[in-house]
């Protein structure tokens, strides 16, 4: 009666185990291959001679923009520290000590608020664009040289959201150093 | 006769014991496999990887790191106590105008000609091939 129990109890172990598992694995199967589908933009008609030029010189093209993704990642670490820096250091830093001295700007809160948002928003615009980089650069531009060119197009306006961010950033940056001038004149 | 049977049924159970004891290793290598990748997977798709500043290869070497020490911005810290004063108002707008230098002093960031037809020698020439620029070049 007793071994009949256990056995059961061991089949049933068995039977939670393989189910945890599966679940498991469902779970990352579907973050590994998940894929969203997204509408597509039409794309521009593109010269056959281009195609030809693709195909025919794809691996100095894939160099290139692998030297490209190099420095682009590079160049996002420098200016992502300094963004960091002036957002902890200065921007958020006043605000606190305005704070505590019961000075009230609304303008400086409003220009911290943005300046998270738009940081953030630098961060997954450049997430975005680096994987547009890897999606074109795994593209076999021999074979498939209207697909290859089709993404570039797309990583090129993924690039150009970059430097957008880029330019709000700084103009926040300008906006914050007008606005501690105004409550420099009115201590 | 019956402690023959005995003997039998215990060495069964240790067999079994052995048995229950590599399934479940095996079961254990497979679960921190299987998390593992996903856990990888997440951190791929998720786009962190992209963000992380240790990634090998994207930062640069000691060698390749230029720069002239005096353009270094000086280390500042916004007094945490203290009243806010015109002084150090003035104090805290000189070093964010350093920072500020700094950010744009940065060289073409997400210069779009990298990415031109151009550069990359998909142009349409009178000559058969297509010019190719040279690829260090880019890297300057």
């Amino acid at each position: 009666m007793y071994n009949k129990v256990m056995k059961k109890k061991g089949v049933m172990y068995n039977y939670i185990i393989s189910f945890i598992i599966c679940q498991v694995l469902c779970l990352g199967g579907v973050l590994v291959f998940g894929n969203f589908v997204s509408a597509e933009e039409a794309q521009p008609e593109i010269a056959p001679e281009k195609l030809t030029i693709i195909s025919k010189h794809c691996d100095a093209i894939k160099s290139s923009l692998k030297i490209v993704q190099k420095n682009d990642a590079r160049t996002r670490v420098y200016l992502g520290a300094y963004y960091e820096k002036i957002l902890t250091k200065y921007i958020t830093a006043l605000n606190l000590k305005l704070v505590e001295s019961n000075i009230s700007d609304v303008g400086l809160i409003e220009n911290q608020n943005n300046f998270v948002k738009t940081k953030q928003a630098f961060n997954d615009d450049f997430i975005s664009y680096q994987k547009g980089l890897e999606e074109l650069v795994l593209i076999d531009c021999k074979n498939e040289p209207k697909k290859f060119y089709e993404e570039l197009v797309k990583v090129r306006k993924k690039q150009s959201v970059m430097t957008k961010d880029m330019k709000k950033l700084s103009d926040l940056i300008t906006e914050q150093k007008n606005l501690v001038s105004k409550l420099k004149e009115k201590l | 006769m019956k402690k023959l049977k005995e003997k039998q049924a215990s060495e069964k159970k240790q067999n079994r014991g052995a048995i229950n004891l590599i399934i479940m290793g095996l079961l254990s290598v497979l679960i921190a496999v299987s998390t593992t990748g996903i856990s990888l997977a997440i951190y791929h798709n998720s786009g962190d990887i992209y963000l992380d500043r240790s990634r090998p290869g994207y930062l640069p070497d000691e060698e390749e790191i230029e720069g002239d020490e005096d353009e270094d911005v000086e280390e500042y810290d916004f007094s945490k106590s203290g009243s806010v004063t015109r002084e150090s108002l003035d104090e805290y707008l000189k070093y964010l105008s350093q920072e500020e230098k700094a950010v744009n002093a940065y060289e073409k960031p997400f210069d779009a000609m990298v990415l031109s037809d151009e550069h990359l020698g998909i142009v349409l020439s009178d000559s058969a091939d297509g010019a190719i620029k040279d690829v260090e070049g880019i890297a300057e």
